[in-house]
C-alpha cells in the first residue's frame, strides 16, 4: 500500500507504549498493533483525532504517502 | 430487543428449521427407497401410483418394466434437487446455530438454494412432458400423447428462486463490506 504508518516512531518519541495508547484512545491493543504494521484497510477520522490528541502530533507525523515503485 | 434476545431467537428458529430440513431429507430419501422397493417387489402398486399422479386419468397408458424404469429416470432428478435444497438449508441453519451468521459461505448457500429452485421449474416441465410420452409410447399409433403443462406454481417457484438467488448475492456483498469495515479502526 502507498500509505505507510509511522506510529511506532511517534510512540518511541513520546516514550509511550502501545498498551497505554490503546487505553487512552479507546481501541484494542490488537488494533493498534494492526495499525502499526499497516494491516488495516482504513482509519476513521475520530480514531485519528484521538491518536493525534494523545501523541500531540499531526496526522502527517504518523501517516506518510509513498509512491508505489 | 437486546442482542442476546435476538441471538436466542435465531438459535430457537435455527433448531426448528434444522430439524425440519433433516425431516425433509429423510422423507425424500425414504420416498426414493420406497419407490425402488415397489419397482422390484410390488410393481402393480407402483403402476397405480403412476397412473394416479403422473398422467390424466382419461389417457390410456401401457406400462411395462422399461416404462417404469423410464418414469423413474425422468422423475428422480427433481426429487434429488429437492433433497439438495434441504441439505443446503440444513447446512445454513447448522452455521446459524454455531453463531456463524454473517459469512460468505452462508451467502453462497442462500444463492445456491435460489438457483436450484429456479432450475427445478424447467426440469419439472420436461419431466411432466416426458411422463405422458413414456406412459403412452407403447400405445397403438394415434393413441400416443405428449402434453406440455405449465402451472402458476411454476411461475411462483421461479420468482421465489430468483428472490433467494438475489438475496444470496446481496448478502455476499454485505458480508464483504462488513469484513472491510472490520479492518477500519
Amino acid at each position: 500500500m502507498a500509505i505507510t504508518v509511522t506510529l511506532d516512531i511517534m510512540l518511541a518519541r513520546r516514550k509511550m507504549r502501545s498498551k497505554e495508547l490503546s487505553e487512552k484512545v479507546g481501541i484494542s491493543e490488537q488494533n493498534i498493533s494492526l495499525l502499526k504494521s499497516g494491516k488495516v484497510k482504513g482509519i476513521r477520522f475520530e480514531t485519528l483525532d484521538k491518536i493525534c490528541r494523545v501523541l500531540k502530533c499531526q496526522p502527517a507525523d504518523i501517516l506518510i504517502h509513498e509512491e508505489d515503485t | 430487543m437486546t442482542i442476546q434476545t435476538r441471538a436466542q431467537n435465531i438459535e430457537r428458529i435455527s433448531k426448528i428449521a434444522r430439524s425440519v430440513c433433516e425431516l425433509g431429507i429423510l422423507i425424500g430419501i425414504a420416498a426414493c427407497f420406497f419407490v425402488l422397493y415397489l419397482l422390484f417387489f410390488n410393481p402393480m402398486t407402483l403402476d397405480v401410483i403412476i397412473r394416479q399422479h403422473l398422467i390424466a386419468p382419461q389417457i390410456p397408458t401401457t406400462i411395462n418394466d422399461v416404462v417404469r424404469l423410464g418414469i423413474l429416470v425422468v422423475n428422480f432428478p427433481p426429487i434429488l434437487l429437492a433433497i439438495s435444497i434441504f441439505i443446503l438449508a440444513r447446512a445454513l441453519f447448522v452455521n446459524f446455530l454455531k453463531s456463524e451468521v454473517f459469512t460468505h459461505k452462508n451467502a453462497q448457500y442462500i444463492a445456491r438454494i435460489g438457483w436450484i429452485i429456479v432450475s427445478i421449474t424447467p426440469i419439472m416441465l420436461i419431466s411432466r412432458t416426458l411422463n405422458t410420452l413414456i406412459l403412452t409410447i407403447n400405445n397403438p399409433a394415434g393413441e400416443r400423447h405428449i402434453a406440455l403443462s405449465f402451472e402458476s406454481a411454476d411461475i411462483s417457484a421461479v420468482i421465489i428462486g430468483l428472490l433467494f438467488a438475489t438475496l444470496g448475492h446481496v448478502f455476499y456483498e454485505a458480508v464483504q463490506i462488513s469484513k472491510d469495515n472490520e479492518q477500519i479502526i
